[in-house]
């Protein structure tokens, strides 16, 4: 028996021990669980998250026993933390996820051809797979992120090798595992952003190892999950200037963009309505403020509704204290031309920064596309309007690749991880125990931070340049 | 000439009764400690702190509770003359510094405390009237052992907040003079005196241990005086099964003792310890349980408490500054720093009560972080173990920090170890000051709420001081901004 094949016995003797484990703890902790082989079926399924992502792990890292040891241990623990969230319900479940099932339960595959939600179609069929399964929905849909919360960390690591160092694996895929914003966002929330963020991830490391048609491909998936995938396209755009992508890989990303709507074509749905989810998604529906506890420039704007302020954590206990707010020149047109102002403002803002990064494209080498994403995962969302707090997530994800690359900038991610997860709160538990115009102010800095390290990385290629040139 | 030659004979003499005294030094500093604590008790008959004591019932239990001071105070000065390994003047300056140490201290003793009378009183008073199994399903979280052991010395006619105080005192002013004995070893010199006064006088020593008596410095006393014999280097035996006895006395404690397992577990692979000691070190905290369940508590429940103890998240653990900080309290008016919000009589938690962050959910993300928390610590431990050119003091400052941010069930009786330690890295290294700083000022702030119920410092904001705190140490966080250097 080889030593890898060993390998791969201790990490199915792992599984195993997490699977009864896990039984037991389910089994007693959860409160819908449900009868003895559902809580094993269940088990098994988290179990297998776990055993595949060690089989992934030891085959991608060949690691040395201690090194497996104490990553198996650790992303052992990591899924009994999250076991034991996966009860909590939040209002996004309450309110949109428990219906878009229910709808599918009822309607089945024929439901692909109807607007079930406002999520893009590959959400779409996981809502349907797991409208079909016996087990409880909540727990599967917190599944789904589970899985590509443990993937991501995996790819996580694989970037982290590729682009800082091999040592730098571990840590970073240990961390990944175990940061706020991805621990809580699919456990505790049951939200997808790791699944998207996953494949922008892969993306650049197909593009960093050279495999750009496999990267567009990544990329079509991330972009056919979540809108959000935009904030990665200037590193896209700044591939196909530098000739890393080509023409091919852009007929492979609509290629692989089409075939995602594949099975809603079949199932009745017109081409026009199966693209055209984000552009209904983008039009309107939410008009009460500039901000949705997102981080960024907006939090320091007012807020029509008085519920959505700093101050109403505590003031909603008093009686009569009325949440909607009553600031009689705050009114909803109001709050539209504000909306539309700020979005004029953003949109000349990403001008400017596209531009000058344009004009510039020479003195950005392919070493800097890291330090490239990660600016534009924290600028887009910081000067977009209406946008949500996790929509920083794949900032998260940049900056601690950025940070395992720099070893003095590692306190990148601490800036961005903590704004970023610190703004999860007033949604998740309902209370603002931090002013998130701090917040705010950590994101910027970071921002400026990421900044002024490619500026001066750009001063440095412009000498160089300008001296090969005399 | 005249005035030189006495001045000679004069140093001489000085120089022999050096000499003299050095040999007796020990005897001289039991003698004059004994000379103290009869001093103290006949102080306390007439002044002092224990002079008005309102709770007493009589001058038979004052007797009583003063002789037991004394005998706590006497065995503190007995330590600190065998520990001192300055030169008899030092020794005695020491021993002043301990009096009024504990002077200080006991000016505390009549305060009741909003973690004595939540938590502590009720299950002293429970187990009064129906013994040991009492513990069974109360809300106070403490071990079976350290159930047992607040049961014992609460027995006696002294009302029960005097005791448990004593020994919190007692203990927390040993962690001190430890403090002062590594000082010694790190040849700090004069500073070893200065950090035994800062610690004695540090607000969380005060506010934790000598008005509201947290069980946890008992346990922190325990852990520390196991570490330091555990991290000598001689390799005396004796030593290290002191060491490794103590240590399992701290697990029975619950708190903190739990992350030092992996230093425990380095040194056996470090050959500085054996695999043996260390087993029975492991056996003792269940074996403690015992009594509690010939006392009626379930042997399941006695040995989880041990896990709980570690784990659990008691309310009056909220204004500790550690990661558990993080997760809002269901009610807004539990928070620490909103505590103003209890005296508005307007609000009205019930009817507008949140449906979407109810104390269910509370738990269950309370639950999550909880076991999330070990795992943190581990990832914490590799890196500070995997770390080339990190000093000894830097490496236990971020250990403790770290146990201490991620042990979910500590209370600020714990932090005051991370206060002394803090204090000592500030003597000890210039870089450790700015970070040393932040934590103390976060753990005075946040150590008023088990006192009072509230805190001026948001718990957030001190656990973000901590938490950059531990960062600085670890080098995550710079001290000035440079240009990005490639990771090779």
């Amino acid at each position: 028996m080889s030593r890898q094949s060993r390998k791969f016995g201790a990490a199915g003797l792992m599984t195993l021990a997490l699977f009864f484990v896990l039984s037991l703890f389910m089994g007693l902790h959860l409160e819908h669980a449900g009868s003895v082989p559902a809580v094993l079926a269940l088990a098994a399924l988290y179990s297998a998250v776990f055993g595949g992502a060690m089989a992934a792990f030891v085959h991608l890292r060949k690691p040395d026993t201690g090194e497996m040891l104490f990553t198996g241990a650790f992303m052992a623990v990591m899924m009994l933390a999250r076991a034991a969230m996966l009860d909590f319900v939040t209002a996004d479940y309450d309110s949109f996820l428990v219906h878009w099932v229910a709808a599918f339960r009822e309607g089945g595959f024929k439901m692909l051809a109807e607007d079930v939600g406002d999520y893009n179609l590959l959400y779409q069929y996981a809502l349907l797979l797991i409208s079909k399964t016996p087990l409880y929905d909540l727990y599967l849909i917190k599944l789904l992120t589970v899985i590509f919360d443990y993937a991501l960390s995996l790819v996580m690591m694989c970037a982290a090798q590729e682009l800082a160092n091999h040592r730098a694996g571990v840590p970073v895929l240990c961390l990944t595992l175990a940061l706020p914003t991805v621990f809580t966002g699919g456990a505790l929330w049951s939200q997808c952003d790791s699944v998207y963020v996953f494949f922008i991830i892969l993306s650049l490391y197909l593009l960093e190892t050279d495999r750009p048609m496999r990267s567009a491909a990544s990329l079509a998936i991330a972009f056919a999950f979540k809108l959000q995938t935009i904030f990665f396209f200037p590193v896209v755009l700044l591939g196909l200037i530098h000739k890393r992508y080509g023409f091919k890989d852009a007929l492979m990303f609509f290629a692989a963009y089409l075939v995602t709507i594949v099975p809603a074509l079949i199932a009745g749905r017109t081409l026009m309505s199966a693209v055209s989810v984000y552009a209904n998604q983008s039009l309107g529906q939410y008009y009460d403020r500039l901000s949705y506890n997102a981080p960024n420039l907006y939090l320091f704007f007012p807020m029509m509704e008085f519920a959505s302020s700093q101050e109403f954590t505590w003031m909603r206990y008093i009686p009569g204290i009325d949440g909607e707010g009553v600031n009689p020149y705050l009114t909803e047109p109001m709050m539209k031309a504000l909306q539309n102002a700020s979005l004029y403002a953003c949109v000349i803002l990403v001008l400017i920064a596209v531009v000058y990064w344009l004009m510039h494209a020479q003195e950005i080498t392919p070493d800097m596309t890291l330090g490239f994403a990660l600016f534009f995962a924290i600028f887009l969302p910081f000067v977009m309007p209406k946008i949500h707090e996790r929509y920083f997530f794949l900032a998260d994800m940049l900056s601690v690749l950025y940070a395992a690359r720099y070893k003095n900038r590692r306190f990148v991610p601490v800036l961005v991880v903590a704004a970023s997860f610190m703004s999860y709160v007033p949604y998740l538990m309902r209370q603002r125990p931090l002013d998130e115009r701090w917040l705010a102010l950590a994101m910027l800095l970071s921002l400026v931070i990421v900044a002024r390290d490619l500026l001066l990385q750009m001063r440095e290629n412009r000498a160089l340049f300008k001296g090969v040139q005399d | 000439m005249k005035a030189v030659f006495m001045l000679r004979r004069v140093r001489a003499f000085f120089v022999s009764l050096n000499e003299r005294l050095g040999r007796m030094r020990l005897v001289i500093g039991f003698a004059l400690a004994a000379l103290l604590a009869v001093g103290f008790a006949l102080m306390s008959v007439y002044a002092g702190p224990l002079y008005n004591l309102n709770d007493i019932g009589g001058f038979d239990n004052r007797k009583a509770f003063i002789a037991l001071a004394a005998g706590g105070y006497l065995a503190l000065l007995m330590m600190t003359a065998a520990l001192s390994r300055a030169n008899v003047y030092r020794m005695a300056l020491r021993e002043m510094i301990v009096t009024a140490g504990f002077l200080i201290l006991l000016t505390g003793i009549n305060q009741k405390t909003h973690f004595f009378i939540q938590n502590t009183q009720p299950l002293l008073r429970a187990m009064n009237e129906t013994g040991l199994a009492a513990m069974t399903g109360h809300t106070a979280h403490v071990t079976a052992p350290m159930a047992t052991f607040l049961h014992l010395i609460t027995r006696g006619p002294v009302y029960a907040m005097y005791m448990v105080k004593l020994a919190c005192i007692v203990c927390f002013m040993a962690l001190c003079v430890m403090a002062a004995y590594a000082a010694d070893r790190g040849g700090l010199g004069l500073r070893a005196e200065a950090l035994l006064a800062l610690s004695l006088i540090l607000p969380c020593g005060f506010m934790s241990a000598a008005c509201t008596a947290l069980a946890d410095v008992l346990t922190v006393a325990v852990l520390a005086a196991s570490l330091l014999l555990a991290l000598d280097k001689k390799d005396c035996p004796v030593m290290k099964w002191t060491a490794a006895a103590l240590y399992g006395l701290a697990l029975c404690g619950g708190g903190v003792a739990l992350y030092a397992l992996p230093v425990y577990i380095w040194l056996v692979m470090k050959k500085r310890m054996t695999l043996r000691q260390l087993a029975v070190s492991l056996v003792i905290a269940p074996s403690a349980c015992l009594p509690a369940i010939a006392g009626g508590v379930p042997a399941g429940e006695a040995l989880f408490s041990l896990l709980a103890g570690h784990v659990a998240l008691p309310e009056y653990a909220a204004g500790a500054p550690g990661l558990m900080s993080m997760i809002p309290r269901a009610l807004v008016e539990e928070m620490p720093a909103m505590f103003q919000l209890k005296r508005l009589a307007q609000i009205d938690t019930v009817t507008n009560a949140q449906k979407f962050y109810t104390q269910a959910h509370f738990e269950q993300a309370a639950l999550g972080f909880a076991l999330l928390s070990p795992a943190v610590y581990g990832g914490v431990f590799a890196l500070v173990c995997r770390r080339e050119g990190m000093s000894g003091t830097a490496r236990a400052f971020a250990l403790t920090l770290a146990a201490l941010i991620f042990c979910p069930g500590v209370t600020n009786g714990s932090w005051i170890a991370v206060g002394v330690i803090a204090l000592y890295a500030i003597m000890k290294e210039r870089t450790l000051r700015l970070p040393a700083c932040m934590v103390l000022f976060a753990i005075s702030g946040a150590a008023a709420y088990p006192m009072l119920g509230e805190t001026l410092l948001p718990d957030i904001a001190a656990f973000l001081l901590c938490l950059c705190a531990l960062l600085m140490t670890l080098d995550v966080i710079p001290t000035a901004l440079s240009v990005p250097e490639r990771d090779q």
